[in-house]
């Protein structure tokens, strides 16, 4: 088999029933791949948001891949209860229908069944894909953006864990100050004890008074 | 017996846009611009500005999208493969010399989903004689059911398909990249860099 039979299979297939899940699930796999690798080929970001930010996408697209399908294979699952009901007369002409209870049978009757038999087919066909759809719809609406705020987060957080600050760095960080010296105005007693004139800072032991 | 919900299920727009990648790619990609942003507002376990921010980042990747996928898809990749097709993979195949151009295939395939009678009263109506050749036109006046040319269809629906892939998962990112923040600036949600640092205390997470 040439590539262009190939080729050919695969539209003829697609031509024949193309599923709605095939685009978004192409779509799906191949963003899985690229925004992750263009988040982390940026050069203006910080490596470690640009790690955060391309697991997040990756993530998301990875959940996003099984849902669509499930999703859509989930709602065409139903077709077969929507469609029970369906038959061949619902596709024949009145008069057609009248001709079988009289017991006429004829070529044009036999085609009309044979046409009728294959409506019920594309029917059935038609009702399973927007069925899917319609499943797909879902997915991209509620399903897959609440499955990734509920799991993504937990899951990122376990993969990239969080440095634990250490206790010196704790430490110099609630004790950082900047020294600036009080100035006070004491009018004009220029003998008044000035309290604030001391430039170090007012925490920790302090030795021999101020 | 077809029930009132299989009736609607059977809705020929519907069943258009299942077939279609293009329309179901797009009813999807608005979908996303809602649902994404959406829960990410309703979102308790993130302060306001940052839930704002990751919203609307969100909201602009995907409408990105969307104008990526306008602009390149259709007129680019659907009617790339057509003439491609036509022209060189399977030139040799009947089914393709039948239609001269990808619009004229559409407006068979808009013709022959309506039933023969109304056909009839169309082309006589709209005047399409010339627009089809004689072998389609003669099968749109007398065929009850015409052909899918399914050759056709999947080689245009194949073509959408790689234009949605290379359009939504390698083009729009990029340009994304280099409308986005622009665009967050212009809305305010984004300030500039050098602000930025100064007011580093109160600062978004755009990790979200």
């Amino acid at each position: 088999m040439t590539l262009a039979d190939k080729l050919k299979n695969i539209c003829l297939s697609l031509g024949k029933n193309n599923k709605p899940t095939y685009a978004v699930i192409a779509i799906a796999s191949v963003k899985g791949i690229c925004r992750p690798a263009f988040t982390m080929m940026d050069k203006t970001e910080k490596p470690e948001t640009k790690k955060y930010t391309a697991l997040r996408e990756g993530l998301t697209e990875l959940i996003a891949i099984p849902v669509y399908w499930a999703s859509g294979e989930f709602a065409g699952y139903f077709s077969k209860y929507l469609t029970k009901g369906i038959t061949e007369g619902d596709f024949l002409p009145n008069k057609v229908k009248e001709d079988i209870k009289n017991g006429i049978t004829n070529e044009s009757i036999k085609k009309s069944i044979k046409n009728a038999a294959e409506r019920v087919n594309e029917t059935k066909l038609k009702v399973t894909n927007n069925l899917r759809l319609a499943g797909v719809c879902t997915a991209a609406l509620f399903v897959i953006p609440a499955v990734c705020s509920i799991a993504i987060k937990p899951i990122v957080n376990k993969i990239i864990k969080q440095p634990k600050k250490s206790i010196k760095e704790d430490i110099a960080t609630k004790t950082k100050f900047t020294v600036q010296p009080k100035i006070v105005n004491f009018g004009s007693n220029i003998y008044k004890y000035n309290q604030n004139r001391t430039t170090r800072p007012h925490i920790g032991l302090r030795v021999g008074g101020l | 017996m077809i029930g009132p919900l299989t009736k609607a299920l059977t809705n020929p727009t519907l069943t258009s846009i299942s077939q279609n990648t293009n329309a179901s790619v797009a009813t999807e990609t608005v979908l996303k611009s809602i649902g994404r942003p959406g829960f990410i507002l309703i979102d308790k376990d993130i302060d306001s500005d940052t839930k704002k921010y990751a919203a609307a980042k969100e909201f602009l990747y995907q409408a990105t999208c969307l104008l990526v996928y306008a602009a390149l898809v259709v007129p680019v990749f659907k009617r790339g493969a057509f003439k491609l097709a036509k022209n060189k993979i399977f030139k040799n195949s009947p089914e393709f010399q039948k239609f001269r151009s990808l619009k004229n295939y559409e407006s068979y395939r808009k013709y022959s989903a309506k039933s023969l009678d109304t056909r009839k009263i169309l082309l006589q109506q709209h005047k399409l004689q010339d627009k089809f050749t004689p072998e389609i036109e003669q099968e749109l006046l007398t065929a009850e059911k015409p052909n899918n040319y399914d050759l056709v269809k999947g080689t245009i629906e194949l073509g959408s398909i790689t234009g949605s892939v290379l359009g939504l998962a390698v083009l729009a990112p990029q340009l994304s990249h280099a409308v986005i923040h622009p665009a967050l600036r212009f809305i305010g949600l984004e300030k500039k860099k050098e602000h930025k640092q100064n007011n580093q205390q109160k600062s978004i997470n755009t990790k979200a």
